[in-house]
């Protein structure tokens, strides 16, 4: 019995407990039954245990990034972020529970399947690799955080139960927009930024005109590099950044002098707002090499399961419908979240930081839908929308995810939907 | 059927704003494509960032990343259905015929 018991808290410890090898044995056994030649299988494992750890590396960097950023806006307005006493940061959480979204990943994928499988008005396959995990992840992070006690079976069991659903219901539930907004019904919508994209379809034809479309305006082409989510990460926070510098400066020299170290405050500064897009594209880059290889095993599972499934895909499927509208949708929404955030501030509610990435592509993919039925004012509507349920949804939740609690400022707007929700039934359970 | 003149396999890559979601997507269909017409290939997905000092042979990207790409270049297929087959199969080979990739 006890040699049972040392080899379970074995496997505990050496493949649950490192997201690295446990990723890498399931990415090994996949690309072997998929039948791919030895270097293929060879080099694609490699990828996934080097993915794992990349985010890993990330994930420090950008928890690291995070507490400058709040401490400098702290400096500056006496604000602090508060968070919830105890809590585990991001890469803790990676590290400590990966294995747990991993699992839930793939077991909600079966699920998912066998939904779409069994349910004959159900017909989209949710392919947004990403997002599987991220949400996975988040999933284990509320579980947690409602019952730290919470074995692992009940985690994984209820984890994959709420992603089987929801990757099963949310491309259906938005497919009548979707169709209207790409013209056919060959593609569905796999993102997170759903209901803001749902509520700017619907509400759009109330704000403005379809006639008065986005793509009748030309905007200007330096606006192009905001594409680009690095540059303008880092030039976006770098100015928050640089002028908190100076606030601080004035009003508390001697944080903002410890905080720079040995270097000038506003070099630090400019530093910080570069290292903050740094740490992204490191978290993003391993995020997307084991999702890379993780993904097209799905599509072939999908693919031979059942045929004919619609398969449901990124956010950017549906921009080069409305490209102006994108734009248009990330400004506006950034306008917003600027002004939440001073709100925030003054009212000593919250701190609060611009995610780029979120205010672009759920704010972009709204847009586009907003501008199908209002035009211009529903792409801007849209954005805006998305904007302030970042901020609200932002605020709230690094209050209450004591698990890998920079998973806030990581969201888009249905992923606070799904921490509230999950949070209320949750605690009827446990 | 086409005939393949290079005498390695052919390099893409596939380009989003962030290298996740749909460059990814776009590269699976990519590579069902390119099995279809028997063209050995190597497709990586990527972002914006990095998709500029690629040594790809050819780039595939949405068209609302089209005009950033050119600037660098590089020969970009811009797909305004990113996982349309036709439109992938009719753009690439527009594109490899016309840098002599391959015959028709």
């Amino acid at each position: 019995m006890t040699t049972f018991m040392e080899v379970l808290t074995w496997i505990g410890t050496n493949i649950l407990g490192q997201p690295a090898i446990l990723l890498g044995i399931v990415a090994l056994v996949g690309l072997a039954l998929q039948r791919k030649p030895f270097s293929e299988v060879l080099t694609g494992t490699a990828k996934v245990m080097i993915g794992v750890v990349m985010m890993l590396a990330g994930a420090g960097l950008f928890v690291d990034e995070l507490v400058n950023f709040q401490s400098l806006i702290n400096a500056a307005t006496g604000v602090s972020p508060n968070y919830p006493p105890n809590y585990i940061p991001l890469n803790d959480l990676i590290s400590q529970y990966g294995s747990y979204a991993a699992v839930i990943m793939t077991v909600a994928f079966i699920l998912h399947l066998i939904l779409v499988r069994v349910i004959p008005r159900l017909r989209h396959v949710y392919l947004t690799g990403h997002l599987m995990w991220w949400v996975s992840l988040l999933v284990v992070a509320v579980i947690l955080t409602v019952n730290p006690n919470a074995s692992a079976k009940q985690i994984i069991t209820i984890g994959a139960i709420v992603m089987a659903i929801y990757w099963t219901i949310q491309p259906a539930y938005i497919h009548h927009a979707m169709r209207d907004v790409i013209g056919s019904d060959a593609i569905g919508y796999a993102h997170t930024s759903s209901l803001v994209a749902l509520i700017a379809y619907h509400v759009g034809k109330y704000i403005g005109k379809p006639e008065e479309s986005t793509e009748n305006i030309k905007l200007p082409k330096s606006l192009s590099f905001l594409k680009d989510y690095a540059v303008s990460t880092a030039i976006i926070l770098g100015i928050i950044m640089v002028a908190a510098a100076l606030v601080g400066y004035v009003k508390a020299p001697e944080t903002v002098i410890n905080l720079a170290g040995d270097l000038n405050p506003i070099i630090w500064a400019v530093l910080r707002g570069v290292y903050f897009a740094v740490a992204i594209v490191v978290l993003l880059t391993g995020v997307k090499m084991f999702v890379g290889e993780i993904v097209p095993a799905f599509k072939g599972i999908s693919e031979k399961v059942i045929p004919g499934a619609i398969p449901a895909v990124d956010c950017p499927v549906v921009f080069p419908y409305a490209p102006t509208a994108v734009i248009i949708g990330f400004l506006s929404g950034l306008g917003v979240f600027l002004i939440m955030m001073a709100i925030f501030i003054a009212a000593g509610f919250a701190v609060i930081v611009p995610p780029m990435i979120m205010l672009f592509f759920p704010g972009g993919a709204a847009a586009v839908f907003g501008n199908k039925t209002g035009g211009w004012k529903g792409a801007v509507f849209a954005g805006a929308l998305n904007g302030f349920v970042l901020a609200i949804g932002q605020a709230l939740t690094l209050q209450f995810l004591t698990y890998g609690t920079e998973l806030a400022t990581l969201g888009d707007p249905d992923w606070y939907a799904i921490v509230a929700i999950l949070k209320g039934i949750l605690g009827a359970i446990f | 059927m086409v005939k393949y003149k290079l005498d390695r396999p052919l390099k893409i890559l596939t380009v989003c704003g962030v290298g996740q979601g749909s460059s990814l997507i776009m590269r699976m269909f990519v590579e069902d494509v390119l099995k279809e017409l028997q063209i050995p290939a190597k497709v990586e997905h990527t972002e914006l960032l990095t998709a500029k000092s690629s040594d790809a042979d050819i780039i595939v990207a949405s068209v609302l990343h089209e005009e950033e790409l050119l600037d660098s270049g590089k020969m970009v297929i811009a797909l305004k259905n990113l996982v349309d087959k036709n439109e992938i199969k009719e753009k690439l080979l527009e594109a490899l015929s016309k840098k002599g990739i391959i015959e028709v």
